[in-house]
């Protein structure tokens, strides 16, 4: 366990500023958005939640000098270091999705809203919390596939394309499944929810087997 | 009068090979025929190597040899295209954990983040392996003047080099695969280095492969020399007895020839490595150092860098020494 909770730590330092950055935008958009906060009709939640997911990938996989091959020479093993890589971008995702609940639930969004002339606040105050909820779950879904396409083309052998076309179409799926559901969940929106999350679980066990066999460069 | 054509150094890598080879039932590295291509580029070729436990060995080649396309194999850092490698008896791709986590490895561009602090590096690497001492960890940065709180970034090239040796010595490491450790670092911490090294091979029983160009610092700790040529091994054998057997003669005057005896073989006769009035011979039967040389010839042991140059020179001369016997 000791050496899961050092390497979670390690690569949350290196996210530190990224999630900060998040964190800020997470406790300032819910405050001033005047609209309801569903995640399926928040366009700029979903992209922010896209380029936060991929921007974690990048820092934590990147190539020299910041890259995985200082660690693996330090002498962890892959198992330890691909899921202490996953675990902390959930957890990045986690509190990120955390402030959005903190802010609703403590009726900062309220108390903003009221005073912006908002007339449904504070009538409104918590209904919205779940989007939190709802954007952890899209945190969830998206980083199996971030993973995956990374450490997938990062290899040698120059099948990159392919995880360009699984990222591609896993990222349309949910959003599409997103928009679908924005006001009832419809049952191709159902499908398509069921496969994303097939999908991302697949992958997230794909990229641990994967990853056993990753070369690492300099 | 003298038979023997010009050699190049592979001559000297026949039966020095099979030596290593017939220690490699208690090595502790090992590769049989491995080889890696990048793409249609060919960097390593039917390498054998064999490190028995608690030996020093230097892994020498010019640039591009592939020496630390070696390393990176060994540490199951990339996977090999032909062959086999094992460390600490397990194989090296895929690459066990147990073999692993009791290695240390040190290759040029695997380095922390640079905001990093020492302290949290002394962290990480406590969190590694139990086996990790920290207060020797401080105590050889300390010996250096650095403070755990310092940041990586605000290094220099040598004290970089420095703490992340530390953390491998630290580690209590069974294998150390080391590429260039001496790079950056100045004279005084290089011998300190190898002096460290050494200590941890002779106290504990280590096995270090160490890839290096200053022939210089590694001469004075390695027990067995490996070379790697043209993407194979050339040569490799126990250092000491190397230089038991290899000799540069030289003549006083312009170049004499003479007949080698008989267990006798010249190596090289190269005259940038062994002058215009040298020979690098290889003596399988003690016979230069119990013969009476000519008052013309000197001989001495031939050094690492020049056993090095032996195999990685044109030939400009041929061979001499007709007019003189070794008698």
């Amino acid at each position: 366990m000791k050496p899961m909770i050092t390497l979670i730590r390690w690569h949350l330092r290196q996210l530190a500023v990224l999630n900060i950055a998040m964190m800020l935008a997470a406790i300032v958009y819910p405050m001033f958005t005047s609209d309801r906060l569903i995640l399926a009709r928040q366009g700029y939640m979903v992209v922010a939640g896209l380029i936060h997911s991929g921007l974690m990938v990048w820092i934590l996989g990147r190539s020299a000098p910041r890259g995985p091959g200082f660690l693996y020479s330090q002498g962890f093993s892959r198992d330890q270091l691909w899921w202490s890589t996953w675990l902390a971008t959930v957890i990045s995702g986690a509190m990120v999705s955390v402030v959005v609940f903190v802010v609703i639930i403590s009726g900062l969004r309220s108390w903003t809203q009221f005073h912006l002339g908002n007339p449904w606040f504070p009538l409104m105050g918590t209904v919205d919390a779940d989007v939190s909820f709802w954007l952890f779950a899209f945190y969830l879904l998206v980083l199996g596939p971030m993973h995956y396409f990374w450490v997938r083309c990062r290899q040698p052998f120059g099948d990159s394309g392919a995880g360009w076309l699984i990222l591609m179409g896993f990222v349309f799926m949910v959003v599409g499944a997103l928009d679908r559901s924005a006001y009832s969940i419809t049952p191709v929106a159902w499908f398509m929810h069921g496969a994303g999350v097939l999908m991302s679980s697949l992958s997230v066990l794909s990229c641990w087997q994967f990853h056993r066999r990753v070369e690492v460069q300099a | 009068m003298i038979n023997t054509p010009v050699a190049d150094t592979s001559q000297i890598a026949g039966s020095s090979f099979e030596d290593g080879a017939m220690r490699s039932a208690e090595s502790t590295i090992k590769a049989n025929g491995l080889g890696r291509d990048f793409g249609k580029t060919r960097v390593l070729h039917d390498v054998n190597l064999s490190v028995a436990k608690g030996r020093v060995c230097a892994l020498l080649g010019p640039n591009g040899a592939g020496k630390t396309t070696l390393l990176k194999l060994l540490m199951g850092l990339i996977e090999p295209t032909r062959g086999s490698a094992r460390l600490l008896n397990h194989s090296c791709w895929p690459a066990v954990h147990a073999a692993v986590s009791r290695t240390g490895c040190l290759l040029d561009g695997f380095e922390p983040p640079p905001g990093t602090r020492l302290h949290n590096l002394l962290t990480l690497s406590d969190a590694a392996g139990p086996a990790f001492d920290q207060s020797r960890a401080v105590q050889l940065l300390e010996s250096h003047g650095l403070t755990t709180s310092r940041i990586w970034s605000s290094l220099s090239k040598g004290q970089k080099r420095w703490v992340l040796l530390v953390l491998l010595l630290s580690r209590g490491c069974e294998v150390l695969l080391l590429d260039e450790p001496a790079d950056g670092l100045d004279p005084q911490t290089r011998i300190e280095l190898y002096q460290v090294i050494r200590r941890e091979a002779n106290d504990r029983n280590i096995t270090v492969l160490v890839a290096t160009h200053v022939l210089s610092d590694i001469e004075r700790v390695a027990d067995d020399i490996s070379i790697l040529h043209r993407n194979a091994i050339l040569l490799q054998s126990d250092l000491e007895e190397l230089r038991e057997q290899v000799w540069i003669v030289e003549c006083e005057h312009a170049a004499p020839d003479a007949s080698l005896p008989s267990g006798v073989e010249l190596v090289t006769a190269k005259a940038a490595i062994v002058g215009e009035n040298g020979l690098m011979l290889r003596d399988h039967a003690s016979v230069l150092s119990s013969h009476q040389l000519p008052n013309e010839m000197r001989r001495r042991k031939a050094t690492l860098e020049e056993f090095f140059l032996a195999g990685h020179l044109p030939f400009r001369k041929s061979t001499q020494f007709q007019d003189y016997e070794i008698s």
